[in-house]
């Protein structure tokens, strides 16, 4: 009469029920324009996104499809990135051809609403690319009758002031205002900023209204500024009149399809999608529960034999296998048991210290009164977490134990391992078959390429810290290989031959590596790889990193000497060699941004620096951007002017709810070409070392009860 | 060790392939995503308490039909606080019937404190009592909630447990914050003053957990 269908059911349950979390919120879904932005239908409103908000949005009609990520990075700030398919825009020779554009945007919120005034942003569309949607707007939004409607008005400058235009208001403080820049020439031109065009030229008004009819139906009107003077010019559309109306259907979970009629001639089908990256499916995880604590002097504890316990089938190194915990080492002096251990399965580091105090406290004599946990990765020891016994027993189920427990519990450096290490752990061989998706997004003539098939990976570890690996991949299925478009570039083809190595390879080594992980020093780390780094590259790779368990900074040095490999991606090179390497600063900011900063030489040999920032949510979620300005032109760099892009990643156990570690994760470039283009060498030290470090252990301290 | 694929991960989801490993840490990921049917091994631990004749409390989770398991004790701390294990390897902490913790059900209470209310269940008197629950939130963190309840008894009724039939006071707990709003109920056997039986909310994503004592 037991049924094992409790835990099944409580998942299928769970499932259903994190859906309506989001629709106690009164309010109405936060209305998408045809861009993915807060907006009506062409126009922008005055709002943004709740914070951390990741939304995709697809709208289309007839001969124009647009497809929109945006990202509210801060409360005031959101970014967005578009890939736009408008057919037949362009004529090359004779031939009429589709435009494939990517453009971003950028809204920052000016004045939050209250009772008596509006909300306002100041946004950007299309501000680095191809200007086809280049325009600035400033708008306003109010929400009136208990928020189930709101009044959008505003004043918009480049597309947005091509309808119904008068001269530029801010001609009074500049004449420069007066006249608009004319944009790029050429797609060598694309991807600066524009600023000769910014909130330039003449301005026109626009405005409109939300009206949520019930709880799922809102009716949208609006008059739009934009004229699609392109579109009539190039695509045979037809203005017929400034106004424009759309119905939405929204959904439990914040999404929303919606039918819109276009400036009286097109009609048009929108659909969008919120993802909360704070409010994953299970919020606590669907682990297992961890070891029950139980009292001092169990039975576990009676048999405790000092002896055995550094051998590898100990009764402790077999309780903590049992939470997917390696035990590497044991040390016990006078009160004090000190332990290092690899935590295999836990994506949070503080869950893995949890519940290897829970077994210690299960398992040792009761006159051990202090753990000391000493967490690895790669090898290498990476923090010593200092725990009381009397702590653990009395905060189990304290009302604040998460922070007492965090804030009773030490943590520092260990350079050196205390711990003497068990008989037997080492050599470790694992091996892994695999599907795999290599995706290449967003290219200029295709939207999705990517290849599918199958990659055989190993490992190999004979002695701590030093592994050697592996990994083959058969692609199965896939157009990576149709691309047609040879390089162009000035530069030495580093990055851009990316079709070749598709074109001209089929079962091929994604790396055949040996590392080496060492601590130099306190506080310091060091790496050393040879091999076939990564797809392209093969050399020697080392890197030195300096980070503080408890600070926020880490700076870091690293130095490759790579040779360009064969396109069949199997042992032979090409004769392009280079000296590359770079040093970087990471900055933790705290609320979970992160900074870096790494300036050196390019796979090209050019000189420069790459700025990124990311916005890590504390269960791992992460979502960023980069660019990177070197000495090579923007002329040479060619389309796009110079490398940036965004870059996100979804942890494993965000989507499943598992104890899994790991996650999936892409890098958008709106193109890959040759300049600031750095080597994609595995296992940087800064992420590697990082989990078990004072700052994310806090981030996922809850997790240790769990 | 963050391993980070360079996927897509929507079109993996798609792909929902299988893959395989020497590693029992990294299971199929793409089969947790597919098939989360997978029958749970039974837990030893639990099966050496039950035969043991420890304590038991027959759950079962109120949103979802034939979604129950059995719990049994498993031990007692210092503080008087229990811990109870199921056959499946969710963990219950209990006080004296009432539920402080849960562990593995998806959207986790850490700890609660419903002292208040459990005395005056106890008293069996009326009462407006504060009730606190700590949240384990979608970013890792410990969330505490404050609730103002009420406690009523509504009435007498004869509670079958099998073996016996216990006679108990039947009382409602409504709770409230800003958010959120629930009712416990509990069924407070006479004399004994022990729960027999409960229904008591956990959390927004578990919804309310049924509980009745197995007597041994």
């Amino acid at each position: 009469m037991i049924s094992k269908r409790f835990f099944v059911g409580l998942l299928a349950y769970t499932a259903l029920s994190s859906l309506p979390i989001l629709a106690q919120d009164a309010e109405i879904n936060l209305s998408m324009s045809t861009f993915g932005t807060p907006g009506l239908i062409d126009i922008p409103t005055g709002e943004v996104f709740p914070d951390g908000t990741l939304q995709f949005t697809y709208a289309g009609y007839g001969t124009a499809r647009r497809y929109s990520s945006s990202f509210q990075l801060t409360p005031r700030i959101f970014g967005s990135f578009r890939y736009s398919i408008l057919d037949d825009f362009d004529i090359v020779g004779t031939e009429i051809i589709n435009r494939y554009d990517r453009s971003f945007d950028f809204g920052y919120l000016l004045l939050t609403e209250t009772e008596k005034r509006p909300s306002v942003v100041v946004g950007l569309r299309d501000f680095g690319g191809t200007g086809i949607y280049g325009s600035e707007y400033i708008s306003a939004t109010k929400h009136i009758f208990d928020g189930r409607a709101s009044l959008t008005g505003g004043i918009g400058w480049g597309r947005l002031g091509s309808y119904g235009g008068f001269s530029n208001p801010l001609s009074i403080v500049s004449d420069d205002f007066e006249e608009r820049g004319s944009g790029p020439n050429g797609v060598n031109e694309v991807g600066r900023l524009e600023t000769d065009q910014w909130f330039r030229g003449d301005a026109a008004f626009f405005g409109g209204i939300a009206y949520q009819i019930n709880d799922r139906l809102t009716f949208k009107a609006e008059y739009s500024s934009d004229a699609y003077k392109a579109e009539e010019s190039r695509m045979g559309f037809d203005h017929k009149t400034p106004f424009n109306a759309s119905l939405s259907y929204g959904f439990k979970n914040g999404g929303e399809v919606s039918v819109y009629a276009l400036h009286g001639s097109e009609i048009g089908i929108m659909g969008s999608i919120p993802i909360t990256p704070q409010k994953p499916k299970f919020p606590s995880g669907i682990e297992e529960a961890p070891p029950t604590l139980m009292p001092r002097q169990t039975q576990a504890a009676l048999s405790w034999d000092a002896n055995s316990v550094r051998q590898k089938d100990s009764s402790l190194s077999m309780a903590l296998k049992d939470q997917g915990l390696t035990l590497e080492g044991i040390t016990i002096e006078g009160d004090t048991a000190t332990v290092r251990f690899v935590n295999g399965r836990y994506p949070a580091e503080a869950q893995a210290l949890g519940r290897a105090a829970r077994v210690l406290a299960n398992q040792l004599p009761a006159d051990i009164t202090t753990f000391r946990l000493e967490a690895m990765a790669n090898g290498v020891t990476t923090s010593r977490t200092t725990l009381r016994r009397s702590d653990l027993e009395s905060l189990e189920y304290d009302l604040d134990g998460s922070w007492r427990s965090f804030a009773r519990a030490d943590f520092e450096d260990a350079a050196h391992s205390e711990a003497a290490p068990i008989a037997g752990i080492y050599p470790k061989f694992n091996w892994r078959i695999t599907p795999y998706l290599d995706p290449s997004l967003f290219d200029p003539d295709n939207p999705v390429r990517a290849d599918f098939g199958v990659q055989a990976a190993a490992s190999l570890e004979p002695a701590r810290g030093l592994v050697f690996s592996a990994a083959v991949r058969q692609p199965v299925a896939g157009n990576l290989d149709t691309s047609t478009r040879p390089s162009n570039s000035v530069l030495p083809h580093v990055r851009t031959d990316s079709a070749e190595y598709a074109k001209q390879s089929d079962l091929e080594i994604k790396y055949l590596t040996a590392e080496y992980f060492f601590r130099p020093g306190k506080n310091l780390y060091g790496r050393a790889t040879v091999g076939y780094l990564e797809t392209m590259y093969g050399g020697v790779s080392g890197e030195v990193l300096w980070k503080p368990v408890n600070g926020p900074l880490a700076l870091g040095a690293e130095l490759n000497y790579v040779k360009k490999r064969d396109f069949d991606q199997m042992f032979g090179f090409q004769d392009y060699d280079i000296v590359t390497g770079h040093a970087s600063a990471y900055y933790d900011f705290g609320r979970g941004y992160l900074g870096q900063l790494d300036v050196g030489r390019y796979l090209a040999g050019d000189y420069g620096a790459t700025f990124s920032v990311d916005r890590e949510f504390d269960n791992g979620f992460r979502v960023g951007a980069f660019f990177t300005l070197t000495d090579v032109s923007f002329e040479d760099f060619g389309e796009g002017s110079f490398d940036k892009g965004i870059r996100f990643s979804v942890p494993v156990d965000w989507l499943t709810g598992a104890a899994t570690q790991g996650g999936y994760g892409t890098t958008i470039r709106p193109v890959v070409r040759d300049g600031g283009a750095r080597l994609d060498v595995r296992n940087r030290l800064y992420d590697v070392v990082r989990n078990s470090h004072t700052n994310e252990l806090e981030d996922r301290w809850g997790k240790f009860w769990r | 060790m963050t391993v980070l694929r360079p996927l897509g991960f929507m079109f993996a989801l798609l792909a929902g392939l299988s893959a395989c490993s020497s590693d029992p840490n990294r299971p199929n990921m793409l089969e947790g995503l597919v098939n989360k049917s997978d029958e749970a091994e039974p837990d030893p631990t639990f099966l050496a308490y039950q035969q043991a004749g420890a304590p038991a409390y027959l759950v079962s989770l109120e949103a979802k039909d034939k979604a129950y398991t059995v719990f049994v004790r498993q031990t007692t701390n210092a503080k008087g606080e229990e811990t109870w294990i199921s056959l499946d390897k969710l963990s219950l902490g209990m006080k004296n019937g009432m539920i402080i913790a849960t562990r593995g059900m998806g959207g986790d209470q850490l700890a609660g404190d419903p002292s208040q209310t459990l005395a005056a269940l106890k008293a069996g008197r009326k009462g407006i009592t504060e009730r606190f629950v700590t949240l384990l939130n979608g970013e890792s963190q410990a969330e505490t909630l404050a609730f103002r309840c009420e406690v009523e008894r509504q009435r007498q009724v004869n509670v079958d447990l099998g073996p016996y039939t216990a006679d108990t006071d039947l009382f409602y707990e409504t709770c409230r914050n800003g958010q959120i709003r629930f009712r416990n109920l509990f069924w407070v056997e006479r004399g004994s003053r022990n729960l027999v039986q409960s229904r008591q909310w956990i959390s927004e994503t578990v919804g309310t957990l049924a509980l009745r004592a197995i007597p041994r």
